[in-house]
């Protein structure tokens, strides 16, 4: 199953196009066109829970499905529209009411718990440190009041920045927590290449992005050395290697472009094609493949589905520059 | 007398058919033009409202099959007070029986199903397909239908026979079908209110005797159905209909005109 940051969205799509058995546990039929499915967080990951930014919010997605949390403010309003706080992206235009909104929360907690045990690999996609937290529960939100909708209350919620440590305890419980549920369960982790494009953290945006980055390419680092059944997939290290030059980038230096989601996805699927023996892909980078794949990256494969925009919250991003 | 024209596809077999045997007690004078599914793709309604102006990548039977089905293969729209069109499809059943087997949907009959799918979602799924159905109707003419031409009524195809229901459904729909109803009747108005965006002056619903609790057609409706060429359907169709639906939809058809055109 996958999750994580918007980038994360690239591997589920590459994995499914290679026939990779990828769990969905919220399907919509085929015939329903992927723009459609998109727009409401169909197809995007293993259940419909959208973007999960932090490994904070992956724990309390598993405290959520366990029944051992209830986050606090779970419906954001704006007019007469109702929102998951939780999943911003799922249902661009809210619904009728909060009770709506907590049965579909429900419903679709139902359907992550399957994902959750049914799984025996969890590919998480490290995306950022930076979050919203209700101070009285510590519920962390994905984006802050105010941007896609709000609550009465918004100065409850305060912005948090994580730390190495918080981050890598965070994903050390949900991994321990994953595998008292499921006890086949492994782990491939990697880091979002996207920069951010703004901050709440005060300090300027290549600053905020370069500590970011940091914290959880080290953890991801940590995890690989310290776990036999967690993998490391380096697709920071590809789009962001100085050696390319910055050429993975679109224009606005933060979309990664096409050529680099297929440099990144090629690389991938040649080091876990096959039996996905767990250090293989290491093995790859340590042999150059990174480099390999940046070359074949440029070549005119086509893959229609593959250029598909993934979904990032640009309210995400409205919310950082508060 | 007022003349009109049903034209269409396989569906206007069965209209036919009922005309020949009641064709005295309707109080109008009807052509038919039949081009089957296939082959309508190919047909254009050039700005003369002639209607069968066959494009280049046409097989070249077709001429020959419009003609066998017609006596021509050009029919001039002009020459009528009203046009019926005939077997256009709303939205895909199949689709929405896909859906309801396995999702409840905001506002319909809930029935505790594990997926939910809300109002918005389902209307953002709905709305391509029906606006792409909805131009069909009009022969994807850019401004849609205008006075300059004859009236335009829509009589879309029926709804299959509940035997689909059968043959697909697994999940929830087995055990209640009801919002399958439900669903169907919002699709069709839906449809109905956007080809009347199109300029189209009335769109003729499902003959209400046909249709069953599901929301489908009764089985007994769909026994006996025949080809566009008049060859009787295997068992196995579900999709067209005999004579005795034909005849619900020529009453029908008789009725929307007589109130158009008085």
């Amino acid at each position: 199953m996958t999750a994580g940051s918007c980038f994360a969205q690239h591997v589920g799509r590459a994995l499914k196009q290679h026939d990779f058995n990828v769990i969905d546990t919220e399907p919509l039929p085929a015939d329903i066109p992927d723009a459609v499915a998109l727009k409401f967080g169909y197809r995007m990951y293993s259940a419909r829970y959208g973007n999960i930014y932090t490994a904070r919010q992956l724990v309390q997605l598993l405290d959520e499905v366990e029944g051992t949390f209830r986050p606090a403010h779970p419906v954001w309003h704006r007019g007469n529209r109702h929102f998951d706080a939780m999943r911003p992206n799922v249902e661009p235009d809210g619904l009728d009411n909060a009770e709506l909104v907590l049965e579909h929360r429900r419903l679709h907690l139902e359907n992550t718990a399957r994902a959750f045990d049914s799984a025996n690999l969890f590919i998480f996609t490290f995306g950022l440190t930076e979050a919203w937290v209700h101070t009285g529960t510590q519920t962390v939100y994905p984006t802050a009041p105010g941007t896609f909708a709000t609550i009465e209350t918004p100065e409850e919620i305060t912005f948090h920045n994580f730390s190495y440590s918080e981050t890598l305890a965070d994903f050390e419980e949900f991994r321990t927590r994953m595998k008292t549920r499921n006890q086949d369960m492994r782990f491939l982790v990697t880091t979002s290449p996207v920069p951010l494009t703004a901050t709440a953290s005060g300090e300027h945006v290549e600053v905020a992005t370069c500590y970011s980055k940091s914290v959880l390419r080290a953890v991801c680092g940590a995890l690989y050395q310290k776990y036999d059944d967690v993998d490391y997939f380096p697709s920071y290290e590809v789009i962001t290697s100085l050696n390319n030059r910055g050429v993975y980038f679109e224009n606005n230096k933060r979309s990664v472009s096409k050529a680099g989601v297929r440099a990144a996805m090629d690389l991938f699927l040649t080091a876990h094609l096959g039996e996905m023996p767990g250090s293989t892909l290491q093995k790859k980078v340590n042999e150059g493949a990174v480099r390999k794949s940046a070359k074949q990256g440029k070549s005119a494969r086509s893959k229609a589905a593959e250029d598909a925009d993934v979904i990032c919250e640009d309210i995400l991003l409205e919310a950082f520059s508060r | 007398m007022k003349r009109i024209l049903i034209m269409g596809n396989s569906h206007t077999a069965c209209i036919r058919k009922a005309w020949n045997n009641m064709g005295g007690e309707v109080p109008f004078e009807i052509d038919f033009f039949v081009a089957i599914v296939p082959h309508a793709r190919h047909l254009r309604l050039n700005r003369n409202l002639e209607y069968g102006d066959i494009d280049n990548s046409a097989p070249r039977r077709i001429t020959k099959i419009l003609k066998q089905l017609n006596g021509c293969t050009v029919i001039d729209l002009k020459k009528y007070d009203a046009i019926i069109r005939v077997g256009n499809r709303t939205f895909p059943t199949d689709l929405v029986i896909e859906l309801l087997d396995r999702f409840d949907v905001d506002g319909l009959s809930l029935r505790e199903s594990a997926h939910r799918l809300s109002r918005n979602c389902f209307a953002g799924m709905a709305e391509p397909i029906l606006h792409k159905h909805a131009k069909r109707a009009v022969f994807n003419r850019k401004k849609g239908w205008d006075d300059s031409a004859p009236p335009l009524i829509v009589a879309p195809a029926p709804r299959p026979s509940e035997k689909m229901l059968e043959e697909m459904a697994n999940g929830l729909l087995r055990k209640n079908p009801h919002p399958l109803s439900e669903a169907l009747d919002m699709l069709d108005e839906k449809f109905s209110h956007e080809v009347r965006k199109w300029g189209v002056r009335a769109v003729i619903p499902q003959p209400p005797k046909a249709i069953s609790s599901s929301g489908l057609t009764h089985n007994t409706y769909s026994q006996g159905s025949y080809t566009a060429r008049g060859e009787l359907h295997n068992d196995s169709d579900l999709t067209h209909m005999n004579v005795a639906w034909g005849e619900l939809r020529l009453k029908q058809i008789s009725d929307a005109v007589a109130e158009l055109l008085t």
